[in-house]
């Protein structure tokens, strides 16, 4: 299934919300079901289940008197791929093992001839992920309570226990901190700081750097974020893609731990001289493609990183990706919000956004703005000959020459149809708007080319500036002066005179 | 059976289609009645005796006005079909007949012929066990003969809690087999309390569901025409079905905020109730249209608002609007949805969930041309339908609880 941008918006809002949902269960069979549940909400699925230690928890989607138990279970082992529904037919399936739970499989199955995608896939390691952490933390909080409840000969016991919950409180603590921040839509380098200082605290390593691809130059890495980097480690900012076991996590989109720092392959030397005695380095995802990786460093004697510590490095680079991705979509959507998806011009929105601050500042700077309203001429015929799509072609153009027509600083934006305006923020000495209106003029004359022929177009473009009046309604000052020039023959400019006002300008 | 066999007076209106046809040796057929007599006995036997255009009745399927003597009017009913016949019904914010979209008034279908096999079930208390009352009234599959092709119809109070949770636990029994399709009883926006109909009962607070088993194809269709307004939010807080923040600041505030609202639906219920039917929320899915929440309520006190399914923490969201022509365009495409399987069969009759939001919108005449529209792809068959709370459908995933959409059924 092909995945659009808004696609990849969703896997990341759903991880999101599966998350929160998780984190919200208080025991263990309700986590169970509801995240079975989820996963097959989200990804619009027939059935999904849970299977632990060769038995079937819970599932969603096989009527209640043909539980499927057999069939679910044919997939965790992976016997078979496919669910046969009754009354259904075939469903493909996709069992995602929790890596920290052994024996334990999240399984989905969907009627569908794509199976599932790789960016689904990918959600749902992520959603296996997430379970499998919350599990253990409520496992871990049951045992707790129990011992507490029994006697206190097990002192030991209690306190190991009390401490492993304490561990994992606190990283569900600062994943959830993360999260929110990410939800909250903090600033991109505030998410990722905190997610570096989370690393280095829970995993109690003094080296931890967040390196992205490039995007201009994918073999090299910058450094994004970091925390006790010295200068003898080579804390510069740039470094090829290959290098260490950073680059190999990139290179091989999986997690790499390295014991025994000096003498392993993956080494940096300067690393190595500066005693560096375990890494580990996990792959950091933009929209489902690997897009950096999260490195932690010790250098403490003989140290080298448990399992345990490795799900928490995938738990902190699981949220980088999360945060990456959600602050390129949200970027995106914004965008796409408010701009013309036709021409890429800001759109009616944007510019009335952007006249209304350019307003404050002229009052506040004594400087002089203008508006320019166009609208073109001869638009409808094109449209009637050669048909919307040309007419759309058209259009592009038109704002491709708008664009060039302007400075930096100005705002070309689509109203609409084929109306378009200019924004003048200041007007530098020698630059006039008539000026601008007659480089927009001259520009599009230039013929068109439109379904193989070419063709002539004009514009009649209305000319307003503000006056010092703040009520002064320059947009329709502009539209005015844009009717005066239609009716004074088209392919021309006038400018706003407060006269206008008194004449009844109806609109052809 | 006196009552029943009285004729209706003249002047309210009474009309009756149906629809028969035989496959192999066993026939079934679907007729609809439908009564405005504000007497309860009288509409409810008039409206019955109309849709009973065969032998061997098998379920008798009622939509009624809130106004009603609601016992007088189910007693009435069963006596003129018999009291063996099952019947399931309930309460609305508006009927919908052939005729046209209707107030007060009474619609009934009647589904007979021994192509079809039924079974209906209640399940009572549901707002203090959504899931299991879902799960229970689903159970009703297990009492019905083996017929190729199977829907559960359900009818829930709209007022109980997050819907959701009802389609849930009727998807842990029914399974991926069976499609789900219905809507949550109304009363007429008053948002006070909503009533089902089972056997010769009358219920709040309860579903109500048949199991229908048939020789021939069943078609659901559900689609809904609204489109997102402005730009995302985020749902930073919410429990359930309220939604206490958006983007960080009170979602009562953002609400009234961003869509403009007018003065009387920041203040007063009624009126704020109103001003929500047009402007929903819709929720970001991965596939097919975005998931619609209708906004029943607001909390003038702690600032949230209050939807009849769940909203996730965590999820994107926007505020939605629609226009009759988006509207209308929905009601096309859910009916040819709905009528796709039984091709080139044409249907027995069709039923219409459709949410009372879409009247909103509409506005009466543009209900009246939405239900003339359905008529239309529905070509002789009987229509029959209601003015829903929320409107269910489910043929593929698990998610079967709609808000704001019109849902259509064609049985085949």
């Amino acid at each position: 299934m092909p995945m659009s941008a808004a696609g990849a918006s969703w896997s990341t809002q759903e991880l999101v919300e599966f998350l929160e949902l998780v984190s919200d269960c208080e025991d263990e069979p309700t986590a169970v079901r509801r995240a079975v549940e989820r996963a097959a909400e989200a990804l619009d699925a027939e059935v999904a289940a849970f299977v632990g230690a060769g038995r079937v928890i819970a599932s969603v989607g096989f009527p209640a008197a043909e539980p499927g138990d057999g069939a679910i279970l044919r997939v965790a082992d992976g016997t078979s791929k496919q669910f046969e529904l009754p009354g259904v037919g075939l469903a493909g399936a996709v069992s995602i093992p929790l890596t920290q739970e052994p024996g334990s499989s999240l399984i989905v199955g969907r009627r569908s001839p794509d199976g599932f995608s790789a960016e689904e896939q990918h959600l749902l390691r992520g959603f296996a992920r997430v379970l499998s952490q919350s599990l253990r933390l409520l496992r871990v909080i049951a045992e707790e309570r129990g011992l507490r409840a029994t006697s206190e000969l097990h002192a030991a016991e209690n306190e190991r226990l009390l401490s492993s919950l304490r561990e994992r409180q606190a990283l569900l603590e600062r994943l959830s901190r993360i999260q929110r921040s990410i939800v909250h839509r903090a600033a991109l380098q505030e998410v990722l700081d905190a997610i570096v200082a989370g690393a280095r605290d829970l995993l109690d390593t003094a080296v931890v750097e967040l390196r992205l691809l490039d995007p201009d130059d994918p073999k090299t890495m910058e450094m994004v974020a970091s925390t006790g980097v010295p200068a003898a480690m080579g804390r510069q900012p740039r470094k090829p893609t290959s290098d260490g076991a950073g680059g190999r996590a990139i290179l091989e989109e999986r997690l790499v731990r390295v014991d025994n720092y000096a003498v392993s392959p993956l080494a940096i030397p300067a690393w190595a001289a500066d005693h560096v005695e375990a890494a580990m380095a996990a792959p950091v995802r933009e929209n489902g493609s690997v897009a950096g990786s999260l490195v932690v460093a010790s250098r403490q004697r003989g140290r080298s990183f448990s399992s345990d510590e490795e799900e928490v490095l995938l738990a902190f680079a699981e949220h980088a990706s999360l945060a990456l991705t959600d602050a390129r979509n949200f970027d995106a959507a914004l965008h796409q919000a408010l701009h013309d998806e036709l021409t890429g011009l800001p759109n009616r929105a944007l510019f009335l956004d952007r006249l209304g601050l350019a307003r404050v500042r002229a009052r506040r700077m004594h400087t002089p703005l203008a508006v320019l309203f166009l609208d073109l001429d001869g638009f409808k015929c094109v449209n009637d000959s050669f048909g919307h799509a040309a007419g759309d072609q058209l259009l592009a153009v038109v704002a491709k020459r708008l664009r060039e027509c302007v400075r930096g600083g100005d705002t070309a934006a689509r109203f609409g149809g084929d109306e378009f305006a200019i924004l003048l923020d200041t007007t530098p000495q020698g630059t006039t708007p008539g000026a601008v209106a007659d480089r927009v003029l001259l520009a599009l004359k230039q013929p068109f080319a439109v379904s193989g022929k070419q063709v002539a177009l004009s514009a009649s473009i209305g000319i307003a500036r503000t006056s010092g009046d703040p009520n002064d309604d320059i947009m329709r000052n502009a539209d005015l002066a844009m009717y005066k020039a239609k009716r004074a023959g088209k392919g021309r400019y006038e400018e706003f005179e407060p006269v206008l006002h008194a004449a009844v300008v109806v609109r052809p | 059976m006196l009552e029943a066999s009285q004729p209706p007076e003249p002047g309210h209106g009474v009309s009756a289609t149906g629809y028969s046809t035989a496959s192999g040796e066993r026939s079934r057929w679907l007729g609809v009645g439908h009564c405005t007599h504000g007497d309860a006995a009288l509409a409810g036997a008039a409206a019955a005796q109309r849709a009973l255009i065969g032998d061997d009745p098998r379920l008798l399927v009622v939509f009624c006005s809130e106004r009603y003597d609601l016992a007088g009017l189910a007693t009435a009913i069963t006596e003129c079909a018999g009291d063996d016949v099952p019947l399931i019904g309930c309460s609305t914010a508006g009927e919908i007949a052939g005729g046209g979209p209707r107030d007060a008034s009474v619609v009934v279908a009647a589904f007979g012929g021994d192509g079809f096999s039924v079974a209906t079930r209640c399940a009572e208390h549901a707002s203090a066990r959504l899931r299991d009352s879902g799960a229970e009234a689903a159970a009703a599959l297990s009492d019905i003969e083996p017929r190729p092709h199977q829907v559960l119809l359900l009818l829930t109070d709209g007022l109980a809690g997050d819907q959701q949770e009802i389609v849930r636990g009727a998807y842990g029994v029914a399974g991926a087999a069976v499609p789900l399709v219905g809507g949550c009883a109304g009363d007429d926006l008053r948002m006070a309390a909503t009533h089902q109909l089972h056997g010769g009962r009358v219920l709040s607070d309860a579903v109500v569901a048949a199991a229908i088993g048939s020789d021939a194809p069943l078609g659901i269709g559900v689609r809904h025409g609204w489109r997102r307004v402005g730009e995302p939010m985020v749902v930073t807080g919410s429990a359930n079905n309220r939604v206490h923040t958006l983007d960080d600041q009170p979602a009562l505030d953002v609400y009234l905020d961003r869509l403009a609202a007018p003065g009387e639906a920041r203040a007063e219920a009624t009126a704020f109730t109103h001003f929500a039917l047009t402007h929903p929320l819709g929720l970001s899915r991965q596939r097919g249209e975005d998931q619609v929440r209708f906004i029943g309520e607001a909390d003038f006190r702690t600032r949230s608002l209050g939807c009849i399914a769940e909203v996730p923490r965590g999820g994107l969201a926007w505020f939605m609007e629609g226009d009759d022509e988006s509207v209308m365009h929905a009601t096309d495409a859910a009916c040819a949805d709905a009528l796709a399987p039984l091709a080139p069969d044409p249907p027995l009759g069709l039923l219409a969930f459709d949410c009372i939001a879409r009247r909103g919108v509409l506005g009466e005449p543009g209900i009246r041309r939405e239900v003339a529209r359905v008529s239309r792809c529905a070509g002789d068959a009987p229509v029959a339908g209601f003015y829903t709370y929320g409107e269910i459908a489910r043929t593929r995933g698990v998610s079967g609880f709609h808000n704001q959409t019109l849902v259509v059924l064609a049985v085949g």
